[in-house]
C-alpha cells in the first residue's frame, strides 16, 4: 500500500509533495510530462540550465519557479520522493486505488491518500475553422515558446481577452514575433463593470499591478486591438489564412497563425472518474471539485486561482493528508488570491462560444461532431448529456471530452435556455486516458 | 548536442531534449496526421496532453502524444501523412 501519492508536478503537486517530506511522509508523484512545472513553470528547470536567454522572455514570474523546482528536485535525488516522470495515471477509484504507465512500465496499486494536482487546461473555444493546422491556444503557443519552439511563420493575430492573452503578446514581442492584431470577442472583457472589485484587489496589490502595467503596455506597443468583435471566423483551405469577423461591418485580417483563448478551466477527467463531488461555479462557469478523506484536490482542480495560491493549496493538502493544522499565513494569503481572482474572473468573464455556434462549427474535434448534429440530438432526446453522447459518440473519442464535455453543456443550456450547470456532464469514467490492450493485460499477470 | 531523427523516412536533425511536437511544427509541412474521421490536416493544439490532436506514431508505437515525448537519436516518427 502506498501511502500518498500525488498526481502532477505542477505548483500543487510540488509542494504538496515537499510539505508531505516534512513530516515523514515519502510520496509517489506521477506526472505526464517529461519534466517538473506543470503549465506556468513548463520547462523551466531545463530552460535554466541550458537557455538562459528564455528565461528574460518569461520574465522574473517565471524565474520565481526555479527555487520550487530545485527543492522538488533535491528531494527525489535524496530519495525522500520517488518521481515518475512522462507517466500517465490513467485509471483512478474512490477508495485509492490507481494505475500508471509509463518509460517502465505500467503499475497499479492502491493508495493510503492521494492528492490530485492534476490542474488545468485552456476552456474550448469552438470557432469556424478552429480545427485548421496554424491554430492553437494561447496557452499552448506558451508552452510551445517555452519548450523552445517557434510559432508558424507569418503574422500572428490572438482571439481573446484575459491576462494570458495580454501576458503572451507581450512575451511574444520580446521574441521578436510581435502580433499583429488582438481581436476581442464580444462580452470579452468589462473592465468597466467590474470596478468594485478593483477596490478589493487592493488587497493583492502586486498582481493587480502586473495586470495594468501589462495592459498599458499593450497599448503602447501599437498592436492593433479590435474591441466587441461578432461573428469571428477562422478562415481558410488547409492551414490557417486569416480571421474574418464583423464589427459593424465584415472585417478580415490575415494571420497564418491565430491564437485562441477562453480563459482557463479545470482538468476535470481525473477528478470525476475519482468520483469526487462537483459544484459549479458561476463566477468561473465551470465545475470545480470538492476533495473526499481519501482524494485531495490541489491547485487549479479546486477553483483556477493562479500559481500562488496552488503552490498553498498544495501545502494545505499535504497538512490535511499528514494531519497537521493548516497555517494562518497561508489561510490569509490564499483568501487574497482569492478576491484578486474575483476581479480578474469579473473583468474576463468566459464568452463560451459554444454556446453560440453555429451548426457548421465543431464542437467535438476527436469524432468531429458539429452543433447542427447535437441540435437535432437534443430535438429528440433532451438535454441528457449522457443519451447524447451514446447517440453522436460526442466525447467518446481519444481526448474522452476534455475538450467537447464543457462546449456540450454550453451548447445545450443555450439550445434549452439554462444554465451549463443544469445541463451538467456525461460520466466520466476509468480509465481516465486510452491505454493500450498491452497496458491492461500486462497489469492482469 | 544535436541528434538525429527520422520523419516519414527523412532524417532531420533536432536538439537533445526538445519535445518531438516542438520538432514537427517546424517541419516544412508542419503536420501532425490526418483526421480518421474526414482526413482534414491537424497539427498539435494544445500542447499540454490534453486535446489529442497531436497523435503520431513513434519507434512503431501507434497514437504517442507528440506534445509529450522528447526526442531521441534514431527515433522514429511516422505521421501517415496523405
Ligand atoms: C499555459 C498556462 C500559463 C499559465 N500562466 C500563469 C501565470 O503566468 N500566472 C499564474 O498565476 N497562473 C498561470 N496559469 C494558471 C496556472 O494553471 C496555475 O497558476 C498553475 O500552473 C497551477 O498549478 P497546478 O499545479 O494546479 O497545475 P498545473 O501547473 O496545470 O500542473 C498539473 C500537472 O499535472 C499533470 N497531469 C494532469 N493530468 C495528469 C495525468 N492523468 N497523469 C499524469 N499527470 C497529469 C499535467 O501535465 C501538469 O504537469 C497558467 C495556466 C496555463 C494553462
Ligand atoms: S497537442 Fe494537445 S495533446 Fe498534444
Amino acid at each position: 500500500m502506498t501511502d500518498l501519492l500525488i498526481v502532477g508536478a505542477g505548483p500543487a503537486g510540488m509542494s504538496a509533495a515537499i510539505e508531505a517530506v516534512k513530516y515523514g511522509i515519502h510520496p509517489i508523484v506521477v506526472d505526464n510530462r517529461p519534466e517538473p512545472g506543470g503549465n506556468i513553470y513548463a520547462f523551466l528547470g531545463s530552460n535554466k540550465r541550458k537557455h538562459p536567454e528564455r528565461i528574460k522572455i518569461f520574465g522574473p514570474d517565471y524565474a520565481k519557479g526555479g527555487a520550487l523546482i530545485d527543492a522538488f528536485l533535491t528531494s527525489v535525488e535524496e530519495g525522500r520522493i520517488t518521481y515518475h516522470s512522462s507517466a500517465r495515471l490513467w485509471r483512478i477509484d474512490p477508495d485509492g486505488g490507481y494505475a500508471f504507465d509509463g518509460p517502465d512500465g505500467s503499475r497499479a496499486g492502491k493508495a493510503e491518500q492521494i492528492i490530485l494536482a492534476t490542474g488545468a487546461q485552456e476552456r474550448p473555444m469552438p470557432l469556424p475553422g478552429w480545427t485548421l493546422p496554424g491554430v492553437m491556444g494561447v496557452g499552448a503557443a506558451q508552452i510551445l515558446m517555452k519548450s523552445g519552439g517557434e510559432l508558424p511563420a507569418g503574422d500572428i493575430v490572438i482571439v481573446g481577452a484575459g491576462p494570458l492573452p495580454l501576458l503572451l503578446a507581450d512575451q511574444l514581442a520580446k521574441a521578436g514575433r510581435p502580433v499583429k492584431a488582438m481581436i476581442e470577442p464580444a462580452g470579452a472583457s468589462r473592465l468597466l463593470n467590474a470596478a468594485p472589485h478593483i477596490l478589493q484587489a487592493a488587497a493583492a496589490p502586486k498582481t493587480a499591478l502586473k495586470g495594468t502595467l501589462l495592459l498599458a503596455k499593450r497599448i503602447l506597443r501599437r498592436t492593433s486591438v479590435w474591441r466587441n468583435a461578432k461573428n469571428i471566423e477562422i478562415v481558410g483551405a488547409d492551414t490557417a489564412a486569416g480571421v474574418r469577423f464583423m464589427r459593424g461591418k465584415t472585417a478580415e485580417l490575415d494571420a497564418a497563425c491565430v491564437l485562441i483563448h477562453d480563459g482557463i478551466i479545470p482538468n476535470l477527467n481525473p477528478l470525476r472518474a475519482a468520483g469526487l463531488e462537483l459544484e459549479y461555479s458561476e463566477q468561473q462557469k465551470t465545475w470545480h471539485v470538492q476533495s473526499s478523506d481519501v482524494i485531495h484536490v490541489a491547485g487549479d482542480g479546486a477553483g483556477i486561482l493562479g500559481v500562488d495560491a496552488a503552490i498553498i493549496s498544495g501545502r494545505t493538502a499535504a497538512k490535511r493528508v499528514c494531519r497537521a493544522d493548516p497555517v494562518n499565513s497561508d489561510e490569509k494569503a490564499y483568501k487574497k488570491q482569492r478576491s484578486f481572482r474575483q476581479f480578474i474572473d469579473a473583468t474576463y468573464p468566459p464568452v463560451q462560444t459554444a454556446g453560440k455556434a453555429k451548426s457548421d462549427t465543431v464542437l467535438c474535434r476527436c469524432e468531429m461532431i458539429r452543433a447542427g448534429a447535437v441540435e437535432a440530438a437534443i430535438d429528440t432526446l433532451g438535454a441528457d448529456p449522457n443519451a447524447i453522447k451514446r447517440a453522436l459518440r460526442i466525447g467518446m473519442g481519444p481526448c474522452q471530452g476534455r475538450l467537447c464535455n464543457h462546449s456540450l453543456a454550453d451548447y445545450s443550456g443555450t439550445k434549452l435556455n439554462c444554465s451549463a450547470k443544469e445541463v451538467g456532464l456525461p460520466r466520466a469514467r476509468n480509465p481516465v486516458l486510452p491505454v493500450s490492450f498491452e497496458t491492461l493485460a500486462e497489469l492482469e499477470e | 548536442m544535436p541528434i538525429e531523427l527520422n520523419i516519414d523516412g527523412t532524417l532531420c536533425r533536432a536538439e537533445e531534449d526538445e519535445l518531438l511536437a516542438t520538432v514537427l511544427l517546424r517541419q516544412p509541412v508542419p503536420l501532425f496526421r490526418n483526421h480518421p474521421v474526414d482526413d482534414s490536416p491537424r497539427a498539435a493544439f494544445c500542447m499540454m496532453g490534453v486535446c489529442f490532436e497531436c497523435l503520431v506514431e513513434v519507434d512503431g508505437v501507434k497514437n504517442q502524444q507528440a506534445c509529450l515525448i522528447r526526442v531521441k537519436d534514431g527515433m522514429r516518427v511516422n505521421r501517415g501523412l496523405k
